[in-house]
């Protein structure tokens, strides 16, 4: 099978989605039989799970697509501009606020504020006065909001009593815990519509990366596809993370994975991406609830399994994609 | 075709490019050279329209550039620049097939008459037999013509090259530029290059532009601007012009300093 | 070269000679130091500086609240200790504030840095610790607090009564047998969820409240569990301990994804009206969230139906 032009792979990737969704049904403290699960309340709670982990995965490799385009850099992830940083010092201000718990909307709402008003911050101090924004100054940008950010942030969290301590800590690494629908609901919008954005204008990614000066020679408005993708990209990890937390490495990890295979041609990689991060998140997820007594939180298994994967894709070296 | 009218060009306060007028008509071959730092990549750069100027301004077939919508643009002129990233993982018939945007909707798909465009584009450029090759796969030489195909692959009327033969040596350099200069002659296609070396300016080009400190120090046909007196004022260069022996064009004819003796 | 080998070996028996003699020395002072913990002051402190809520109430309820002079910035209650100048977080004190306020005796539960006692034993305070994880704790502090602070007889009385109204709830549900009591789950937090474990104040309350805590058997004192084991335990009851700002937390509580099948949330018996810091502060008024609670688990009309605890939806 031409991995690079048949749509086989696809399929393939559609059935491993669907068995990670199959397996995550089965996992967990908890066995139901295969009999039982039709009214099984504790069924719909792992639907609702693995519902989540679909939605986020498939948003946070999309958008990890996007940046490591318009960035060209190979580190480039959802969080590198410093949103990691931003939504946590809100979800913090709002937790130790006491804006947190059952039904309260303070810490998804102050994390994508954060998440949203760090991308806003960063791309006008990139602002040139022409209005361009070039890719290095806003790395530079990014890396230095974020750290700022960051140290407000642990400031925040040196002085908060242990309970909040713990529950800020507790958001930080991530958990597609729903107990409730609104998880959901805000994330799969932003992301749904990213997605469609970037499948859409999958050549434009392409363009990009060539190089800003050939993409614009081809005809493209650069600045203004930059503009775009990025606030696509922005509000699909805000969205993520104000309903999950930070989970990281799925952004870094599943492009690489699934470029390394498919091939950098984002017609493909775009919609083969979603599909693989969906599928790492829901595995992740499986093992973060059924391994141990104690529920890992999911930024934990993400980067335990993902790196090594990673790294045994990348050692087998014969994908000509490797450079 | 294309005008130039007292354009000055830079980046933030620093000017490039000072006051240049220029002219090319349809089907030439302009030559842009001059010492480093003098301002052809620069002016390169404003002509493909990436680069707004400060002053002054260009014209395409007597609309100014700046109104010419992007897209639009892209299907009339093509420019090979230096800034290509050379690890793409992309096939040469993808990277070709790219070239075939400006002709295609934002989200639309290539269509039987885009594959053709590319399918052409490959054959003029010699890389048809490379065409399922990685371009990390494939020597400096070829990559340069599969983004030669690229440009082609726009169907442009005018085609700007930034230094193209950089990096390539002899054989490769002279294939590439015979190439172009075919596409001029045969198709009537408008070319201006930046050049580094001289004597391939010359062999080449109908008309050179020497820019010297950002200013348009000679404009004419080779035989007028290589002169040896020119050269020494705008190289610092102490250097003789002979025709060439085949063409005939003008030849610079360099030899080492002399060497002060060991005292 | 022999002699060079005798020479370093030499050196190096000294020296792990005297580091042994160092340690052992260390030890021996420091045992000596922990004895002292446990004696009594010589004359009753007169500016005690108090690390804890627990502390600063029973204090107050020993009739000593104007001989403290420093308290945390969680001591509210009774109303007057909120005049006390602040010393600091959770066992997390500045040390230089409470030193300037020049106390001779400091009494804590939970400190952070655990060698905060011994500098301060350095200073010339005394430090009394306490560890207060369950009611038979807490009487015993009360006693070790009184005999510190030269109050043993009102102490004493103080346990006494705290004892009583303990006993006075376990009257309300003193003939039910074990296996029909109530089983609780205490939601302590509900992102991530948090109950209380075995080892936990919590889990006293409930059963001394003649409830029987679900997550009993989890050792540690506030574990995170999956929702999952929630809906398998199957609750009669559901206890909410955390201040929130959501007005119908126990409405939020019953529209969760898979919680509507438990017996709890059927028979709409969430409780999110009883005040967090009688059943979350480790201390005198834990005894009168026992009763609210044993209140609520067992309602004074037996055989009448069980109205649905204020906050849950009401009847259809």
């Amino acid at each position: 099978m031409n991995v690079r032009r048949g749509w086989g792979i696809f399929g393939i990737l559609l059935a491993l989605l669907f068995g990670a969704c199959a397996l995550s049904l089965l996992a967990g403290p908890y066995w139901v039989p295969i009999s039982e699960m039709p009214g099984s309340e504790i069924v719909r709670m792992r639907i609702a799970r693995i519902l989540l982990g679909i939605i986020a995965g498939a948003g946070l490799s999309v958008s990890g697509v996007i940046f490591q385009a318009l960035l060209r850099n190979p580190l480039a992830e959802p969080y590198v501009l410093g949103v990691s940083s931003g939504a946590g010092l809100g979800a913090a201000v709002a937790i130790v606020m006491g804006l947190s718990g059952s039904g309260v909307w303070g810490v998804p709402v102050l994390a994508f504020a954060g998440a949203l008003g760090t991308i806003l911050i960063v791309y006008a101090l990139a602002r040139t006065s022409s209005g361009a924004v070039p890719v290095p100054t806003l790395l530079l940008s990014g890396v230095i909001v974020g750290a700022v950010l960051s140290s407000i942030l642990m400031f925040i969290v040196s002085t908060s009593e242990a309970e909040k301590l713990h529950n800020v800590m507790w958001w930080l690494l991530g958990s597609l815990q729903a107990l409730d629908w609104w998880p959901l609901e805000i994330a799969a919008p932003p992301v749904a519509a990213g997605l469609l954005m970037a499948v859409l204008l999958s050549r434009d990614l392409n363009l990009m990366t060539l190089g800003e000066e050939p993409a614009a020679h081809l005809g493209l408005n650069v600045e203004q596809t930059k503009k775009l993708f990025f606030l696509v990209a922005s509000l699909m990890t805000g969205a993520t993370v104000a309903a999950c937390g930070l989970i990281g490495f799925v952004g870094l990890i599943v492009p690489h994975i699934v470029r390394l295979i498919i091939g950098p041609d984002h017609r493909r990689l775009v919609p083969a991406s979603a599909l693989a991060g969906a599928t790492f998140l829901v595995l992740a997820d499986s093992f973060a609830r059924s391994v141990l007594p104690v529920e890992i939180p999911i930024g934990v298994v993400t980067a335990f399994l993902g790196g090594p994967f990673f790294l045994f894709i990348l050692r087998r070296r014969t994908s000509p994609y490797w450079r | 075709m294309l005008s130039l009218k007292n354009v000055s060009a830079g980046y933030g306060r620093k000017l490039v490019v000072r006051d240049v007028t220029m002219h090319v008509p349809e089907g030439e071959f302009t030559g842009l050279i001059g010492p480093n730092g003098s301002g052809k990549t620069t002016l390169l750069r404003v002509i493909s329209g990436v680069l707004p100027p400060a002053e002054g301004e260009v014209l395409l077939r007597g609309a100014p550039l700046r109104a010419i919508g992007k897209r639009r643009l892209a299907q009339i002129m093509a420019c090979l620049s230096q800034e290509l990233a050379l690890d793409l993982a992309f096939t040469v018939r993808e990277i070709v097939l790219m070239g075939r945007s400006p002709h295609l909707s934002r989200i639309g798909r290539e269509t039987r008459r885009d594959s053709e465009a590319a399918e052409k584009a490959m054959a003029l450029a010699d890389v048809a037999d490379i065409a399922d090759r990685f371009m990390t796969e494939i020597s400096g030489g070829e990559r340069q013509r599969a983004f030669i195909a690229m440009c082609l692959a726009q169907e442009p009327q005018i085609l700007l090259l930034d230094e193209p033969t950089s990096h390539l040596d002899v054989g490769h350099q002279l294939s590439l530029l015979d190439l172009v200069k075919r596409l001029n002659r045969r198709s009537g296609m408008t070319v201006v290059a930046v050049f580094h070396d001289l004597n391939l300016a010359s062999e080449y080009c109908d008309r050179l532009l020497l820019l010297h400190q950002g200013r348009a120090e000679a404009l004419g046909s080779p035989q007028e601007v290589l002169t040896a007196e020119i050269i020494q004022r705008v190289y610092q260069a102490k250097v003789l012009t002979e025709p060439n022996l085949v063409s005939g064009r003008p030849h610079i004819v360099i030899s080492a300093g002399a060497v002060p003796p060991d005292n | 070269m022999i002699r060079a080998h005798d020479e370093r070996e030499r050196c190096w028996s000294a020296a792990i000679l005297s580091v042994g003699v160092l340690a052992v020395l260390s030890l021996v002072l420091s045992a000596r130091v922990a004895q002292a913990e446990g004696e009594p002051a010589r004359k009753p402190p007169q500016r005690i500086v108090s690390l804890a809520p627990s502390v600063t109430e029973m204090l107050f309820g020993l009739g000593l609240g104007d001989r403290i002079v420093g308290a945390t910035d969680y001591c509210d209650y009774p109303p007057e200790a909120k005049k006390i100048p602040r010393v600091g977080g959770l066992g997390r004190p500045n040390l230089e504030r409470l030193l300037s306020m020049a106390p001779d005796m400091v009494i804590a539960t939970d400190l952070e840095r655990k060698d905060l006692p011994d500098a301060l034993r350095r200073a010339g305070i005394e430090v009394l610790l306490l560890k207060i994880g369950n009611f038979a704790e807490l009487f015993d502090a009360e006693r070790k607090m009184g005999e510190a602070v030269g109050e043993p007889e009102r102490a004493a009385r103080q346990v006494r009564e705290m004892q009583a109204q303990l006993d006075a709830a376990a009257k309300l549900y003193a003939g039910v047998p074990r296996d029909r009591l109530p089983r609780v789950f205490i939601e302590v937090w509900s992102d991530p969820l948090i109950t209380a474990g075995g080892a936990s104040f919590l889990d006293d309350v409930v059963a001394r409240a003649g409830g029987v805590n679900v997550a009993h058997d989890l050792e540690r004192d506030y574990p995170t569990i999956n929702p999952e084991r929630v809906v398998e335990w199957n609750p009669d009851v559901i206890l909410l301990c955390y201040m929130t700002e959501a007005k119908d937390a126990a409405a939020q509580v019953a529209g969760r994804i898979g919680w509507s099948g438990i017996k709890a949330v059927r028979e709409r018996r969430v409780i999110a009206d009883i005040s967090p810091d009688s059943l979350l502060r480790p201390g005198p008024r834990l005894v009168a969230g026992v009763e609210r609670l044993a209140e609520r688990l067992h309602p004074p009309q037996a055989g009448k139906a069980v109205p649905p605890a204020p906050g849950n939806p009401p009847e259809k």
